[in-house]
């Protein structure tokens, strides 16, 4: 794919090892690369692994081989230096990519590698103390003139002045403001403060979060921009001190922080400025001794069309997707490349065509407000475009029958389209996701599809999605709108197939994105018509799996109602002996309360013993015969209230 | 085989007249299946509302599986005898699919007469049970019926092919391994009682249902206990004193699901042998609506069979056997639906000729194991000096042995006129067809209404020399009437002399289902002699 010129002959890569210190699609997508290059592959798993060593998950099967970690919990795994070195040690790795996330960012992890001469597929771990640390970048880009946001750091906030601190904040930076974790990422630790007086109780909580995410408490304050984008440059450097852009993607859609969809080139923004951005984003890597891919973010002002640098991420990140597709370079591929000594292309070689979407399909429910959903993936369609209608990747972690844990990242797959211009993209994405299936985990598919049906040329910005289509009410009509398509489905679409004098049977439908879904009085809205059910397959003998605007629908019979055992307990207050024999044993007096289900009587019958329960809480008021005393069925032992 | 091509001049003023009587004629039609199939009122709709039930479409929809096809039975009968109800006699029976199993459903309206059992709804039940009893269907009950009606106990109680004959076929039904499933539904009272006693499972609702041979007013008459019909026979008392249900449930839709659920563990056993498709299924490249533009009112105007056959068959494909040999009978081969079929139909009055033909096309069949199908349109066999000498007889004799004795499953379309011997040698009713079914249009009789009058009036003039003109004009005309009443295709359904009046557009998915539902082994049939060439 790429032209990098080689310094290793490819028959070199064939001597190397590659530990992928990751896990899910990205953990896949490497892999994929590293086999082009014939270099061989190892994978650590979980312990739990170990056990169904037979279906290898769907991420490692790729892989040359594969080696597992002694326990379960992130922290003694993936993000446990000590044990992922010890095993990449084992395996007799070279080299190490740590993909996004985890240790990725992490100096020591590298430092412990560099120890034993293990590889580190990125940059130094000089540069990512200077680069990852987002203080540490501030003062590299004031040094280096790019602008940032004015603002403050705070080490210790056990030290701190607040009303001092509060004074100088509101004279020096203005409201409103955010705090942000300095060693974070993914949003995690940040608040944006509106009003002064919540400084403080914000301030604990990020520091908080910032701990528990990252485990440091160095927090940043600075002015927030509220009608921002968000734009980031692609470099990559080599360790001969070349570094080139890859030119840029617009990551402003945004929920909590967190990306939710990129563009790459950025759509509808000024060359001036583009170049502004590369230029700064070069010098920035430069400083910071960049040897390898690293990510350069700005915010820029559109009112003013001022940027400011934010933070830079020297490792690959989940969007460089969209990068590749709009270069046709293979990132991994040149990681890999540069580390193993080679040069970098030219600058001017790097050609950019198109327009890439990137969407990541997350098992969260929108609906809940995104509360990962969990459990076994029953379903799985891809969603496929037929070739002539568009380019569509997907980056998948998982395959139909795995179990989706929530102990990870809550990223399902990626979806990565690809257009001439930004329109074709995007209804190329939107006709994926569209048929992408997946059942039986809540996604945000549909927010998804929602998004991008919103999206006009005209790309928002950071704080577009929150408040645009974040509301409750938004979600109420959905659901209003998936129940009226059942209903219209169900008494049209499904009656074609049987006689036409029967009524609709009755159906109970299911979505992992909804609670539950009731019928009754639900008028069709002719006007959202849009939006049909597609039958998408008949699972078991007779349930409908179905797609409604990305919400994975299973149209069943009812299940048999069992009655409740309370309803067919009458509370007889007299406790009798259900067959003949002896009492063995009282175990109860008089005046005792018991709760429903423990055992009051024993009895011995045909040499079997028996034990009589309390069917329902009570008291015991009377004990009518003795232990020894010889029942006949039905015989009255215990009378309780 | 050889695609047919039709004649048939859609927008002559002839077809067009056709087609406009056949469709005030489905007209009709329509309304009384659509009485037959909606027997509530608007005020027991609410009633079933109001305590948790439904109606009996609502029933039967719950019930079959969600690409079920429905093959109703006897659903017009006693619409002439019984003026006072809803057609369908309080029964409804059809074969749907359950749990992926085709199954006889048998179902009692307890808005029509409390469910009670008319002769007709008897005779109705019976053929239900035939059916499924020959082409071993499981049987599901939903209950809910008083027993005998008792204004006409004496048509329904005593003889062999009344009330206690469908327990008898019960027993032997089961005896035979066929699944015989109840849901009790309501009250189920006397003779009622005994269609779930008689089941292999047996569920009730809580509440909702209740089975007793007497019922509170009758015990309080015979004995003076005063007692409760829940007491008496509720679903709490079935099913955890006497236990003589096995399933209780909370609800109607739980004890339809339950139906369901206990169908999916019968366990196919090798008791049912399927008719297998030889090839895909294909439309007929005529468009079975233009039957419409084809068949006359007046079954005297002759119908081109090939017409009828090119508008039922997969891709109006037909593969004719003797064309040029006996040409007022139609034989050859086709598919239907997949099935592979041999098809006899009538393309003008029979000769001795067509006879033979038949009675060989019949015998091959047979040997081949090919089921049959009749598209009865027959005025009769020829009669006269000429024919009577030749041994018409004889030779209509052949092929009413053939068709009385082959042992592939026959099935019968009335599609016309069906008269006389015409009837026997084409497989009426008598000889033991797996289904029937008419056109709204047809007539059956044993001779033309005009025919029999004049045979009447000739036979008065020769015993009675001093008859006036008058007394034989009337008798002539009465004669001429009564004829044209009961011979009638909705006088003939409402007795039950078919099994329902179809649309003739739906006669092959009719058929497709009817071959479905038939259990019959393919496998050879060496026993027999050599097919003999007449």
């Amino acid at each position: 794919m790429s032209n990098v010129k080689n310094s290793n002959s490819e028959s070199l890569h064939n001597q190397h090892v590659l530990f992928v210190a990751n896990r899910g699609e990205i953990c896949r997508r490497i892999i994929k690369t590293a086999n082009s290059l014939g270099i061989k592959t190892i994978v650590p798993l979980l312990a739990d692994n170990k056990n169904t060593k037979k279906t290898l998950p769907y991420f490692a099967r790729e892989a040359t081989e594969v080696i597992y970690y002694k326990s379960n919990n992130p922290l003694e795994t993936y993000l446990s230096i000590e044990d992922t070195v010890a095993l990449a040690k084992q395996s007799n790795a070279t080299l190490l990519h740590p993909g996004y996330g985890f240790l990725s960012e992490n100096a020591d992890f590298v430092k412990a590698l560099t120890k034993e001469g293990i590889l580190f597929v990125g940059p130094t771990a000089e540069t990512m103390e200077r680069l990852g640390s987002k203080t540490n970048a501030k003062w590299l880009a004031k040094e280096q003139d790019v602008p940032i946001i004015p603002g403050l750091e705070l080490n210790d906030l056990n030290k701190i002045n607040i009303v001092e601190l509060k004074e100088d904040l509101i004279s020096k930076v203005g409201l409103p403001l955010i705090i942000k974790a300095a060693a974070g990422g993914g949003g995690r630790g940040m608040r944006v403060v509106k009003k002064i007086e919540d400084l403080e109780n914000l301030l604990a909580s990020a520091s908080e979060e910032s701990y528990r995410a990252f485990g440091s408490r160095q927090l940043f304050i600075e002015k927030y921009i509220e009608y921002g984008r968000h734009i980031e440059v692609q470099i990559i450097g080599d360790s001969k001190g070349n570094i080139i852009h890859l030119y840029e993607r617009d990551c402003s859609i945004q929920r909590k922080f967190q990306k939710v969809i990129e563009i790459a080139p950025a759509q509808n923004f000024k060359e001036d400025i583009k170049l502004k951005l590369y230029e700064s984003a070069i010098k920035l890597a430069k400083a910071g001794n960049l040897t390898n891919a690293g990510t350069f973010e700005f915010l820029v002002d559109t009112s003013t069309d001022q940027f400011f640098f934010i933070e830079s991420n020297p490792r690959l990140q989940v969007e460089h997707t969209i990068t590749e597709e709009i270069t046709g370079l293979d990132i991994v591929e040149l990681q890999l490349k540069v580390a193993l000594g080679a040069s970098l292309p030219e600058q001017s070689t790097i050609q950019c065509h198109g327009v890439s979407i990137q969407a990541r399909v997350c098992h969260e429910i929108p609906e809940k407000n995104f509360l990962p959903s969990t459990g076994k993936l029953e379903y799985y369609k891809r969603g496929d475009l037929p070739p002539s209608e568009g380019r569509i990747r997907v980056d998948l972690g998982y395959e139909e029958g795995e179990i989706i844990s929530g102990n990870f990242d809550s990223l399902l797959q990626k979806s990565i389209s690809y257009g001439n211009n930004f329109i074709i993209a995007k209804s190329n994405l939107l006709e994926h996701l569209n048929n992408l299936v997946v059942y039986n985990i809540g996604t945000n598919i549909s927010f998804l599809i929602s998004i991008l049906k919103e999206l006009e040329w005209k790309i928002p910005t950071t704080t577009w999605l929150e408040s645009n289509l974040l509301t409750e009410n938004i979600h109420d009509n959905k659901k209003v709108a998936l129940i009226s398509a059942l209903n219209q489905f169900i008494n049209t679409e499904l009656k074609k197939e049987r006689e036409s004098f029967l009524p609709s049977p009755k159906l109970s439908c299911e979505s992992p994105n909804f609670e539950s879904l009731h019928f009754e009085n639900v008028k069709i809205d002719k006007t959202n018509d849009n939006d049909h059910i597609k039958v998408v397959d008949v699972l078991g003998r007779e349930d409908i799996l179905c797609i409604y605007a990305g919400y994975p629908v299973i149209i069943k019979r009812p299940d048999i109602k069992f009655k409740e055992e309370n309803e067919s307990i009458s509370l007889d207050k007299k406790i009798t002996s259900p067959l003949p024999g002896t009492i063995l044993k009282i175990l109860v007096s008089v005046g005792d309360i018991v709760p429903k289900g423990k055992t009051l009587v024993k009895l011995d019958s045909m040499k079997t013993e028996h034990s009589i329960n309390a069917k329902f809480d009570c008291i015991v008021d009377k004990i009518c015969l003795e232990e020894g005393s010889k029942v006949n069925k039905g015989s009255v032992i215990l009378e309780v209230e | 085989m050889i695609k047919l091509q039709s004649q048939l001049n859609l927008s002559s003023e002839e077809s067009k007249k056709r087609k406009e009587d056949y469709l005030s004629l489905l007209h009709t039609l329509s309304e009384f299946q659509h009485k037959a199939r909606n027997p509530e009122s608007s005020s027991v709709i609410e009633k079933l509302k109001s305590q948790n039930k439904h109606t009996l479409l609502e029933r039967i929809s719950n019930l079959v599986d969600l690409d079920s096809p429905i093959l109703e039975i006897g659903l017009l009968a006693g619409l002439k005898e019984y003026p006072e109800i809803p057609p369908g006699a309080g029964v409804y029976g059809a074969i749907g699919k359950i749990s992926g199993r085709l199954s006889m459903i048998i179902a009692n309206i307890p808005s029509v007469k409390g469910g009670s059992y008319h002769p007709l709804s008897v005779k109705k039940h019976l053929r239900a049970q035939e059916i499924a009893f020959e082409n071993k269907l499981p049987v599901v009950s939903l209950v809910d019926s008083g027993g005998a009606f008792l204004p006409l106990q004496s048509e329904v109680f005593p003889d062999k092919d009344d009330f206690g004959r469908i327990f008898y076929n019960q027993a032997q039904m089961s005896k035979a391994g066929i699944p015989q499933i109840a849901a009790v539904l309501g009250l189920c009272t006397a003779g009622g009682a005994y269609v779930p006693a008689m089941s292999e499972q047996v569920i009730m609702v809580a509440g909702n249902s209740t089975i007793f041979l007497g019922g509170p007013p009758l015990v309080k008459a015979a004995t003076g206990e005063i007692v409760t019909a829940e007491e008496l026979g509720g679903s709490k008392v079935h099913n955890e004193i006497s236990g003589l249900s096995d399933y209780e449930e909370q609800t109607e839709l739980d004890a339809i699901l339950r139906v369901r659920s206990i169908l999916e563990a019968i366990n196919d056993r090798p008791i049912r042998e399927t008719i297998k498709r030889s090839q895909d299924s294909r439309e007929p490249e005529y468009d079975p609506e233009e039957l419409y533009s084809l068949l006359p009112q007046d079954v005297r105007q002759p119908v081109p069979a090939l017409e009828l056959i090119a508008r039922i068959v997969d891709e109006s494909r037909f593969d004719e056997f003797k064309s040029g040999y006996g040409e007022t009978l139609k034989c050859g081969f086709s598919h239907i639906d997949g099935f592979l079929v041999g098809i006899i139909a009538n393309d003008g009055i029979l000769f001795g000729e067509s006879a033979l033909k038949g009675a060989h096309f019949i015998d091959l069949c047979d040997k081949r194991r090919i089921p049959l199908v009749f598209l009865q349109n027959i005025t009769g066999f020829m009669i006269g000096k000429e024919y009577e000498h030749s041994g018409i007889a004889k030779h209509g004799a052949k092929m009413v042995t053939a068709v009385s004795t082959c042992t592939v499953p026959k099935y019968t379309i009335m599609a016309g006129g069906s008269f006389g011997a015409g009837n026997y040698s084409m497989c009426g009713r008598a000889f033991g067809g797996k289904f029937l079914f008419s056109y709204p249009h047809s007539k059956i009789s044993v001779m033309g209404g005009i025919q029999a009058a004049k045979v009447l009036t000739e036979i008065k003039k020769a015993g009675n020399t001093k008859v006036t003109e008058q007394e034989l004009n009337k008798l002539e005309q009465e004669t001429i009437n009564k004829f044209e009443q009961e011979g009638n295709a909705f006088y003939a359904t409402s007795c039950l002399w078919d099994d329902g009046i179809i649309d003739p557009k739906k006669t092959r998915e009719t058929l497709s289902i009817a071959i479905q539902a038939t259990s019959f082994d393919q496998s050879s049939n060496a026993e027999t002699l050599g097919i003999f060439r007449m």
